[in-house]
């Protein structure tokens, strides 16, 4: 699989097209007839560039020039992720919004297509299961016959289970070769050796939709009632160790507020140089509740108090199990990102 | 050698009937719908029988005839069973032309077309048999492929033996894959010894592939897959266990060709001596005297209630005249003389190819013994077996089996990744959402919560103090006094803007780092040797890894599993309500809250306290929200975890009967036994007030002394003294289904575990057998042309094939045993790998076309039952409801069951096959309350006596000579039924009046013993009376019993699996008969296709597409001929319509159940017409087949 990126622009009628407002008005404050006016805004249309509404097009443009770097060996896949632009109509208003797609275009043997298409939906299910944390959430879904598109001959969806109900954060679909003829077939037919035309599998995803599946997902709000005590909440945002935007909270407990600023500052930059990216809980003066540190996924709060100062040891709370476990400031980096390289793998 | 007498049928089994005025068949006698035409009959039961015309072909006239003494006893039979006048209706009349048939009645035609297929068999029998053997070569020939060896040592190269009888065996490197390592064949003439080219050259590697180049030759040159001069001859191979070695010879693998046949020793030996899986363990306790296994004797002996020598004494005799299965063993037993060596065989398991190189002398050596003492074996066992097995359509059938061949294609290899890959995704997932419990439990640290936890109290919530080496005092303090100036001097104004970062800060040597660095050098103080965890609960830091320096470190608890033992703590689980709790002396149960009388403040007990409040609270909570609930009908019937395969039913009973022995069989001393069995479940007697007012159970065992708790025991399949180890084992599945056992908390990771575990069960216990299955992929140009010509020969494609290791005659009902396919169960939407059967799948231009025998042993048992007790199909009421019974109007056998227990239909079916299989009482009690587990003991109890008493009936007893003499002696007025027999009671009464007027202790006064008033009394009868006959012999193809079975060698022992026998082992006779005509069939008629394999009471063949639809006829036609074999060797010249023909043939392109099954399951989402483009087959009755063929088998018509 290469990464490639294509223009988000191109000179195709069809989709999106950006046009300039200020030309639109000019054009209708010239009071002209109708049919001049008709005229004109169909040749701004005209020239005015189109945006893309997904990654595939660019992708089937690529194919020569990728062929002839992987020396005409089947299979390879183009990837990509970039912004497009879809509109909806509804409420007979018009807009357009903005997504970022992520896309694989897949390029293999008419024979095995049908495979691929297995082999992605796959590879790709594992892939959002990976980070969730109720796994099976995720799940994958033939599309019905009648709803496929016109080139594809079998398509695929991965659906999240939202609480509002299962929507599609991926398509896979196996579109045959229809569309890479009718992109590119005055320069294929030049090319020789190649018996048939490659079959093309392309996996598109919604990365806006995908976000906030894996939000969704890793919410765990626990009630436990107590015995005749109050109704326990915790609310959890247990995002994988991976997606965790924060990953460590530094606070101050009691002692030297200014020697205890000192240490974390250290800390601080020592966590960053490794790339693993925390919370300075201690600039404020108020510092958030272990509560809230759990509300915002942040995988670990550490609190640097007076004992600090006097031993290096540091009080370490856990997200998952809101146990605190003390540990030794030399070991803290090394702990944090084997914690969280070694999420990765299971 | 052609020794094939059998004793005349016996006819004496229905002679008594000829004493009354002969009632006659007549075509049209009972016509009840008045619109019959001339072709169908009914018989006097109102039955419909065979149409005319196929009842002349095939019975030839014999017109069957009835006494109306017999006809009246059936009616009135029927009457009681209110089955009588029940309205039928008819099934359309066949009208077929049959193939001709020869001989003078349907037995001797089978006989004759059986000995007609096994001719040259036979033959080649007899040459080995009558052979000099040639003297074993001193030395071996190290070389490629086959070398003979001639009668002056002489060694000669040779594509392969060409004589037409061989001893076989081959031997295969375990370690280094499956292709066979050396082989040595013995001819009548030569020896012959084959090696690998893997063993020979010596190779970095060898692919994982194996082609048919590398496999043993029998009939084709290297690098051919045709026979020289194209012709292929009929030849035999003898070996023990052969199926194993069939597996890698490579004419085998052809989808065509191929005429050599295969004679098991091992399945021979079955036949005459084999033993039940019981008998097995006796017999190894026995030999191998008081090391092992005299524990399980010394069981049995208990169990039976019989001392070793006393005067009851279970025979023991049997030992001595069969052997378990091995061919040392074997050897042993039918030859004598020095046991045989085995130990080169380790080199062959344990060892690597070097190992086989370095003592290839020796081990070419062993081979050649092996061959040796298996010729030996077969020579003392053939006269034997044709003695025991006389019919040579048990022969012709074994042949017949001998060749299964189970067609797979590229799908193969995709299912076995997918189902792993699945496998292995559940299997992380489900370690997540453990991982996930575990994580949450910790939460009740705090404020030491777990306290009140129903579930966790009394796990290890212990932490650890953090740990720190001494420091001296002075200089502790000078340390801080010195990094404490150090950090102020050092510090910066930390209200101003630091800006950003200057270059020095960069790198790293601004002040806060520095503040960091030195706080870090107080690391010496920690123990070289860090804690593990110290902030975390005992048993939670158990789950943990310690971080270590490697790199497979993985972070939180895991290595939690679902077998741990506060996994189902966890969960939360509850059963029926109440939380689960382990206790080391009885394993798995329950707390229920309520208990009084040890409340008592525990004091001096240091133990963590239980939380009975929290306990009682969830228990309420249960009950309120089941109160909603409508409760549960008590049996949840569409749970297919009961649909059992019949052989499982049947392990299940012989387990059982092991246990039950005498106390079933044994009714005069029943009592007795009973109570002593009721105190020994008793394990403790404990006062009055702490008995559990309001729940019952197995229970309460009060040593587990809970403060405010009861403990109960959860339920035990094979009874409730035993422990459970763990809620997750395939028993439990059912009540996670039916909401007894559920998860309590945790949300959904709970649940979803519990889903998973019953995802993976499958898999889990069939991967490896289904991985290591053997498959040898043909090229194109080993297929049939008519394979690579075919428009849907895919070029890219694999075709290839595996040869299930049957062992033709693997238990003592000589049915055939093979671990992976013969016991696949259907594909189900809930367990990953289930679709294992679908993946045999037919190469282009090919059908698979099968069917499965209509409720085989129940027809077996029922017209067993017929023939003995009037002649007449229908006559008893058990077969009146096998023949005629409708689900729809509730009197088949199965809802009949379910009506008169309450019971669902399913459960039903359990419990009738298990009774027909020999089970008794105790077993349906038992089940009783597995199935529903609320049903305490007594209630259990009389269902399954008012169940046995409404089918199997009830004892009663003949008095023996010495019996009559003392009743006539004493002048005792007894009260004995029509037949003359007497009752428990009446016997109890005899026997101790008996006893009391004589000095002598026993008296012997019982002589038969018989079942009466039950639907199904006459067919136990029957079963029990060829059971305990002298030679007992399957009614049909008269194969007698093993050795080890026979009344001489066990007396009574054994009584369970005796009358199993009867049943199962007629139920190989009938698959014998179906192998001998469809091959007939096949031959005659021309119809392409080839026998695939047979699974019990199902065969499949692989056929031409072109000949499918006749190859189904031909099936038809077989089963029809089968069952007339039947109804004729009992004396019943006659044939039920409803039972003549497969209810459905199934044409299809893989295996599966049924032709419209998808085998959606968690690796094959999309189900097989999907993915790998299998549309639904065919599956068509009699009818649809006639109308299709036009009745006719011949080709091209």
């Amino acid at each position: 699989v290469f990464g490639i990126s294509t223009l988000s622009i191109s000179q195709e009628q069809v989709g999106l097209q950006v046009v300039e407002c200020e030309l639109v008005k000019q054009i209708l404050d010239q009071h002209k007839s109708k049919e001049e006016l008709i005229q004109e805004i169909q040749l701004l249309l005209q020239r005015s560039p189109t945006v893309r509404t997904n990654l595939l097009t660019g992708a089937l443009q690529q194919f020569v020039p990728s062929l002839e770097l992987v020396n005409r060996k089947l299979p390879f896949g183009l990837a990509e992720t970039g912004l497009c632009f879809q509109s909806s109509i509804s409420n007979s208003c018009l807009f357009s919004a903005e997504i970022t797609q992520t896309s694989l275009v897949w390029f293999c043997s008419p024979r095995t297509s049908s495979q691929w298409l297995d082999h992605w939906t796959r590879q790709r299910l594992k892939w959002w299961k990976k980070f969730a944390l109720s796994p099976s959430d995720f799940s994958s879904i033939e599309v019905p016959k009648q709803e496929l598109e016109d080139a594809a001959s079998r398509g695929v969806r991965i659906l999240y289970n939202f609480p509002w109900g299962s929507e599609a954060l991926e398509t896979l679909w196996s579109r045959g070769n229809a569309e890479l003829l009718h992109s590119l077939s005055d320069v294929l037919q030049c090319r020789d050796g190649q018996k048939s035309v490659p079959h093309v599998v392309s996996i598109s995803g919604n990365m806006d939709r995908g976000v906030m599946a894996f939000l969704s997902n890793s919410l765990q709000q626990l009630k436990r009632e107590e015995g005749r005590q109050k109704l326990q909440q915790r609310k959890v945002l247990k995002l994988h160790p991976v997606l965790a935007p924060v990953k460590v909270a530094l606070n101050i407990g009691r002692g030297p507020a200014v020697e205890l600023r000192q240490v974390c500052g250290g800390l601080l930059q020592e966590f960053l140089e490794a790339k693993i990216f925390t919370w300075p809980g201690y600039l404020e003066t108020v510092g958030l509740l272990p509560r809230q540190y759990d509300e915002m996924g942040v995988l670990f709060s550490v609190v640097i108090s007076e004992n600090t100062l006097e031993n290096g040891l540091v009080q370490v709370r856990s997200r998952d199990t809101t146990i605190r476990e003390t540990m030794h400031i030399s070991e803290l980096r090394n702990f944090l990102s084997r914690y969280i390289s070694a999420a990765e793998n299971i | 050698m052609h020794h094939l007498i059998r004793c005349p049928l016996q006819r004496t089994l229905v002679s008594h009937q000829w004493r009354y005025p002969r009632y006659f068949f007549s075509t049209k006698p009972h016509s009840i719908q008045g619109e019959d035409s001339v072709e169908t009959r009914l018989n006097p039961l109102k039955i419909q029988m065979l149409s005319k015309n196929l009842h002349e072909q095939i019975f030839r006239g014999v017109v069957p005839e009835f006494s109306e003494e017999a006809v009246q006893r059936s009616i009135s039979h029927l009457q009681k069973h209110q089955l009588w006048g029940k309205e039928a209706s008819l099934l359309p009349d066949v009208e077929l032309k049959l193939p001709q048939m020869y001989g003078k009645n349907i037995d001797e035609h089978f006989r004759i077309l059986a000995e007609k297929q096994s001719l040259p068999y036979l033959e080649a029998v007899t040459r080995l048999l009558q052979a000099e053997l040639p003297s074993m070569p001193q030395e071996w020939s190290w070389e490629v492929g086959w070398t003979r060896y001639g009668p002056n040592g002489e060694t000669q190269k040779v594509d392969f033996p060409a004589e037409s009888v061989l001893v076989f065996d081959v031997e295969v490197c375990m370690t280094e894959g499956r292709c066979p390592t050396l082989a040595v064949a013995l001819s009548p003439t030569n020896w012959y010894s084959w090696c690998s080219k893997r063993l020979i050259e010596e190779r970095y590697s060898w692919s994982n592939q194996l082609s048919l180049a590398e496999l043993i030759p029998l009939e084709t040159p290297l690098n051919s897959s045709r026979p020289p001069g194209g012709q292929w001859k009929e030849r035999l191979v003898v070996g023990h266990n052969v199926s194993f070695d069939r597996s890698h010879i490579k004419e085998q693998y052809l989808l065509k060709g191929s005429k050599v046949r295969f004679l098991d020793t091992m399945s021979l030996h079955m036949a005459i001596s084999g033993l039940t899986g019981f008998q097995r363990i006796l017999w190894m306790a026995n030999k191998l005297g008081k090391k092992k296994g005299v524990q399980e004797v010394k069981e049995h002996i208990k169990k039976t209630g019989q001392k070793r020598d006393g005067p009851m004494i279970g025979s023991w005799d049997w030992v001595n005249i069969s052997s378990i299965n091995n061919l040392a063993d074997v050897h042993d037993l039918y030859v004598g003389g020095p046991p045989l060596q085995k130990e080169a065989r380790e080199i062959f398991i344990k060892g690597n190819m070097t190992d086989v190189r370095n003592n290839f002398q020796e081990l070419m050596q062993y081979c050649a013994l092996d061959v040796q003492a298996t010729h030996r074996v077969f020579t003392e066992q053939m006269p034997l077996f044709m003695e025991r097995c006389p019919h040579p359509v048990t022969f012709a059938g074994m042949l017949e089996m001998g060749v299964s061949y189970l067609p797979v294609n590229q799908n193969w290899g995709r299912y076995l990744e997918d189902s792993q890959d699945v496998y292995d995704e559940l299997q992380r997932e489900m370690k997540k959402s453990l991982m996930t419990l575990a994580d949450d439990a910790c939460q009740l640290l705090q404020d030491s919560r777990y306290k009140e936890d129903p579930w966790l109290w009394d796990l290890e919530w212990d932490v650890q103090e953090f740990k720190q080496k001494k420091v001296a005092a002075s200089k502790k303090k000078a340390a801080k006094k010195t990094a404490g100036k150090q950090v102020s001097s050092l510090l910066p104004d930390l209200d101003d803007d630091p800006g950003p970062p200057s270059e020095e800060e960069m790198e790293g040597s601004c002040p806060s780092r520095l503040a960091v660095e030195k706080l870090k050098e107080t690391v010496t103080r920690l123990p070289k040797r860090r804690q593990h965890l110290p902030g975390h609960p005992g048993w939670y830091r158990k789950l943990c890894e310690k971080m270590s320096q490697n790199d497979g470190w993985s972070s939180g608890a895991t290595l939690i599993s679902l077998q741990m033992r506060l996994t189902p703590k966890l969960m939360g689980l509850t059963w029926d309500g109440f939380p689960l709790h382990y206790t080391e002396k009885h394993g798995w149960g329950y707390l229920v809250p309520g208990r009084k009388d040890n409340l008592n403040p525990a004091g001096e007990n240091a133990g963590p306290v239980c939380p009975h409040r929290s306990i009682e609270r969830i228990y309420k909570e249960y009950c309120e929200q089941n109160s909603k609930v409508q409760p549960k009908s008590l049996d949840s019937g569409d749970s297919d975890d009961l649909i059992w395969t019949d052989s499982s039913v049947w392990e299940k009973v012989e387990e059982m009967s092991s246990l039950e022995n005498v106390l079933d069989e044994n009714g005069f001393g029943s009592v007795q036994n009973d109570t002593k069995r009721k105190k020994a479940l008793d394990p403790q007697f404990f006062p009055e007030e702490s008995d559990c007012h309001y729940h019952h159970g197995n229970g309460p065992y009060n040593d587990v002394n809970i403060p405010g708790c009861w403990f109960f025991k959860l339920p035990h399949k094979d009874g409730n003294h035993n422990n459970v180890g763990s809620p997750f084992s395939k028993d439990f599945l059912v009540k996670m289904e039916d909401g007894t056992l559920r998860a309590g908390r945790g949300g959904t990771n709970a649940a979803r575990a519990l889903e998973i575990n019953k995802m993976m069960s499958f898999w889990r216990n069939a991967h490896k057998r289904i991985s290591s299955q053997m498959v040898v992929w043909l090229r194109k140009g080993e297929l049939p042309r008519n394979v690579s010509r075919h428009k849907d020969f895919d070029e890219e494609g694999q075709y290839g094939a595996i040869l299930p290791q049957v062992v033709t005659a693997g238990t003592v009902t000589r049915r055939a045993v093979e671990p992976t396919w013969l016991t696949a169960s259907n594909a189900r939407r809930d367990r990953v790998g289930s679709e294992l059967k679908a993946m045999v799948q037919v190469p282009p231009g090919y059908h698979l076309v099968g069917a499965d025998v209509d409720s085989q042993e129940l027809w077996i048992a029922a017209v067993l039952g017929e023939a003995h007790f009037a002649g007449m199909h229908g006559c008893t009421a058990f077969g009146w409801m096998t023949l005629q019974g409708k689900k729809s109007q509730g009197t088949d056998l199965h809802s009949r069951t379910a009506e008169a227990v309450g019971i669902s239909r399913e459960h039903a079916k359990v419990f009738n096959y298990g009774r027909i299989y020999g089970a008794g009482q105790p077993f349906a009690e038992r089940l009783l309350m597995q199935f529903n587990h609320r049903l305490n003991q007594t209630e259990a109890a009389s269902k399954a006596k008012q169940m046995y008493a409404l089918t199997k009936g009830i004892r009663r007893y003949h008095l023996s000579e010495e019996g009559e003499w003392l009743v006539n002696e004493l002048g005792f007025d007894v009260q004995r039924e029509e037949d003359g027999s007497v009752s428990l009671q009446e016997l109890r009464r005899i026997s101790k009046v008996a006893s009391q007027s004589s000095r002598r202790k026993k008296w012997d006064i019982v002589g038969k013993r018989v079942w009466a008033g039950g639907t199904e009394s006459d067919m136990f009868n029957k079963l029990e009376s060829i059971a305990h006959s002298a030679q007992p012999a399957t009614p049909v193809l008269r194969c007698r019993i093993s050795r080890a079975l026979e009344p001489k060698a066990v007396r009574n022992e054994f009584i369970t699996s005796r009358v199993n026998w009867v049943v199962q082992s007629s139920a190989v006779d009938y698959l014998h008969l179906m192998l001998v005509a469809m091959k007939w069939l096949f031959e005659e008629h021309d119809i392409d296709g080839r026998f695939c394999i047979s699974i019990h009471d199902e065969v499949r063949y692989l056929v031409r597409s072109e000949d499918r639809y006749r190859a189904a006829l031909a099936l038809q036609i077989t089963n029809l001929l089968t069952r007339s074999v039947f109804a004729h060797a009992l004396g019943l010249q006659d044939l039920p319509q409803s039972v003549a023909f497969f209810s459905a043939v199934d044409i299809d392109q893989c295996l599966r159940k049924e032709v419209v099954m998808d085998c959606v399951t968690p690796s094959n989402p999309t189900g097989v017409e999907r993915r790998y483009g299998l549309p639904s087959g065919e599956a068509l009755d009699i009818y649809q087949i006639i109308n299709i063929t036009g009745g006719s088998l011949d080709k091209g018509r």
